[in-house]
C-alpha cells in the first residue's frame, strides 16, 4: 500500500465530466480529495490516492489523460530566521502536522501536509510558504 | 537563609549554583526545598510572546534650525507628538498611516528595524514658535544616530493568562490567533511553569518574594529594569513595567509580528533571575505546569465580561489535547 500526494490540473475541456469518479472506478484506488477548486479554464486539485504502487501507477496514467499532475513533495517550507515558535500554527492544521515538541520549539510531520495553507495565513511572522 | 550580597559575592567570584525553572523543579522534587535552598543561589525564569503594551522613547536630538515635532511617523508609522520638541515615543501596536500597508508594518515592526540597525525614514511636521522656526523635517535615520531609545512598556510579562476559544459558527480572528468555529481550537499565551512572576509569586502575602523595582533583567537580550508593577496588576496575574536601552537589545528577542485581522505587536524576550534565599522561595520556584490555572474564555462574545468555558492548566494546554464539555447540543469537542 502506498500513497502519493499530487496537484491534478484538469484540462479545461474536461471539468465537466467526473474524472475523479471514473479514476476509482476504472482502478479501483482510494482518492482523498484534499482540496478542488473550479475556474474557468481549468480545474485544481491537491489528491491524496492510496493503494498498491500497481494500481496508483495505473491512476496516475489514467488521470495524465485528463489533465497535468505533479507529485507534491516537501511543500511547506519555514523560514527558520522568521519564525520564533510563537505556535499561531499548530491549530491551524487540519492534518496534525505542526506539533510542539518537549522543549516548546514548533515541529513539522511534512510528510503529511498538504498545502492547504491554513498555517501560512495565521502566521504572524510570515514564517511560513507553501510552494506552488 | 542567604543574602542577595552573598549571593552577588558567589556570583563575582563565579561560585553560584544557577538553575533555571524547569530543574528547580526537578531539584526540590527529589531533595527537597530545604536542600535545594541551601545550594541553589539563583532560578532562571523568563517569557517569550506578544506584548502589545511596548514601545519606545527616542530622542532625535535637534535639527539645524530646529524644531518642535508635532505630527511624527517613523516609516509612516505615527508616534506620539506630545512631548518635549523632539522627543517621541513610538507604540509597538500602532498600524501603519498607509491604508495599503495598514497592519503589516507597525510601530513594532519600526522598533524591530531599529534594533536591526536599518534606516528609517522620519518624517515630522511642527508649529513654529520664536524658538523652534522650522516646520518640517524628513531624513533617513538608524539607531546609532539617534540620542536615546530607551524601550519602556507598560505592561509586559504576564503571570498567567486565559486561554481563548471560540462559541461562534464562524471563525474569528483575534489578539490571541485565529479561533475556529464551535470551539475548533483553543489558543493560550504565557511560559506557565517558566514565568518569572509565576516562580516568584506569594499567594499567602499576594505579593512577590524578591522581585521589585529595580530589579535588573534580561529584557530583549540586553540588561533592562522592572521599573514598577505594569498596568492591569493585579496579582495572582502580576503584570511588569520594564525598561531597557534599545541600542544593547538584540533582534533575536525583538520581534515584529502582525496577528491576521488583528493588528501589529511586539514579541520580547524578558528574563528575570529569583535569588533563592530561603526554603519558601525555592519551594514556590518548583511551580508546575499543572499547578497553574487557566481559564478558558469564550472570546466569541465580545463582551468586556467573556464567559468561563472550562478551566484547565498549562500542562493540559501544553499536550496539545483537551477535552471541553460545551453546553452548545451538550457536545463534547476535543482540542
Amino acid at each position: 500500500m502506498i500513497k502519493k500526494r499530487i496537484y491534478f490540473w484538469t484540462y479545461s475541456k474536461y471539468i465537466s465530466k467526473p474524472v475523479i469518479a471514473d479514476v476509482i472506478l476504472n482502478t479501483g484506488v482510494k482518492i482523498n480529495i484534499l482540496k478542488a477548486k473550479v475556474e474557468p479554464q481549468e480545474a485544481f486539485l491537491i489528491l491524496e490516492i492510496i493503494g498498491d504502487e500497481e494500481v496508483v501507477n495505473k491512476a496516475l496514467e489514467y488521470l495524465s489523460k485528463y489533465g497535468e499532475l505533479e507529485e507534491i513533495k516537501d511543500i511547506i517550507k519555514r523560514d527558520e530566521e522568521r519564525c520564533v515558535h510563537c505556535g499561531c500554527c499548530v491549530t491551524q492544521c487540519p492534518f496534525d502536522v505542526i506539533y510542539v515538541s518537549e522543549d516548546y520549539s514548533i515541529e513539522f510531520d511534512k510528510d503529511k501536509c498538504v498545502g492547504c495553507k491554513n498555517c501560512v495565513k495565521a502566521c504572524p511572522f510570515k514564517a511560513l510558504k507553501v510552494l506552488e | 537563609m542567604k543574602t542577595i550580597k552573598e549571593i552577588n559575592e558567589k556570583i563575582k567570584k563565579g561560585e553560584a549554583v544557577v538553575v533555571t525553572a524547569e530543574e528547580m523543579i526537578k531539584i526540590v522534587e527529589e531533595e527537597g526545598a530545604k536542600k535545594a535552598a541551601d545550594y541553589v543561589d539563583v532560578v532562571t525564569t523568563g517569557t517569550f510572546g506578544a506584548m502589545c503594551s511596548s514601545g519606545v522613547f527616542i530622542n532625535f536630538g535637534h535639527s539645524d534650525p530646529p524644531i518642535k515635532m508635532l505630527n511624527i511617523y517613523l516609516n509612516n508609522v505615527e508616534a506620539y507628538g506630545g512631548l518635549a520638541a523632539v522627543d517621541t515615543y513610538i507604540g509597538a501596536a500602532q498600524p501603519n498611516e498607509d491604508p495599503d500597508i495598514d497592519i503589516e508594518y507597525g510601530g513594532a515592526h519600526v522598533i524591530e528595524d531599529l534594533v536591526r540597525g536599518k534606516e528609517i525614514e522620519l518624517y515630522a511636521e511642527g508649529y513654529t514658535t520664536d524658538c523652534y522656526p522650522r516646520k518640517e523635517v524628513n531624513v533617513k535615520i538608524t539607531l546609532d544616530d539617534v540620542n536615546q531609545a530607551i524601550m519602556v512598556n507598560p505592561r509586559n510579562c504576564y503571570q498567567a493568562y486565559p486561554a481563548a476559544t471560540n462559541s461562534r459558527e464562524e471563525k474569528i480572528y483575534t489578539y490571541m490567533g485565529i479561533l475556529w468555529p464551535e470551539y475548533g481550537n483553543i489558543h493560550f499565551s504565557g511560559a506557565g511553569q517558566l514565568n518569572p512572576l509565576q516562580n516568584d509569586y506569594n499567594p499567602k502575602t499576594k505579593g512577590y518574594n524578591t522581585i521589585g523595582i529595580g530589579t535588573k533583567i534580561f529584557l530583549g537580550g540586553g540588561e533592562g529594569f522592572i521599573i514598577g508593577e505594569g498596568t492591569q496588576h493585579n496579582p495572582p496575574f502580576g503584570t511588569l513595567m520594564v525598561k531597557g536601552d534599545l541600542k544593547k537589545m538584540n533582534p533575536r528577542y525583538v520581534r515584529a509580528a502582525t496577528m491576521p485581522k488583528y493588528g501589529p505587536t511586539l514579541y520580547i524576550g524578558i528574563g528575570v533571575p529569583i535569588p533563592v534565599l530561603n526554603e519558601e522561595i525555592a519551594k514556590r520556584c518548583a511551580i508546575k505546569d499543572e499547578d497553574i490555572e487557566v481559564k478558558i474564555y469564550d472570546y466569541g462574545i465580545p463582551r468586556r465580561e467573556r464567559p468561563v468555558v472550562g478551566i484547565t492548566n498549562y500542562k493540559e494546554l501544553r499536550s496539545g489535547k483537551i477535552c471541553l464539555e460545551v453546553e452548545i447540543d451538550n457536545k463534547k469537542v476535543l482540542k
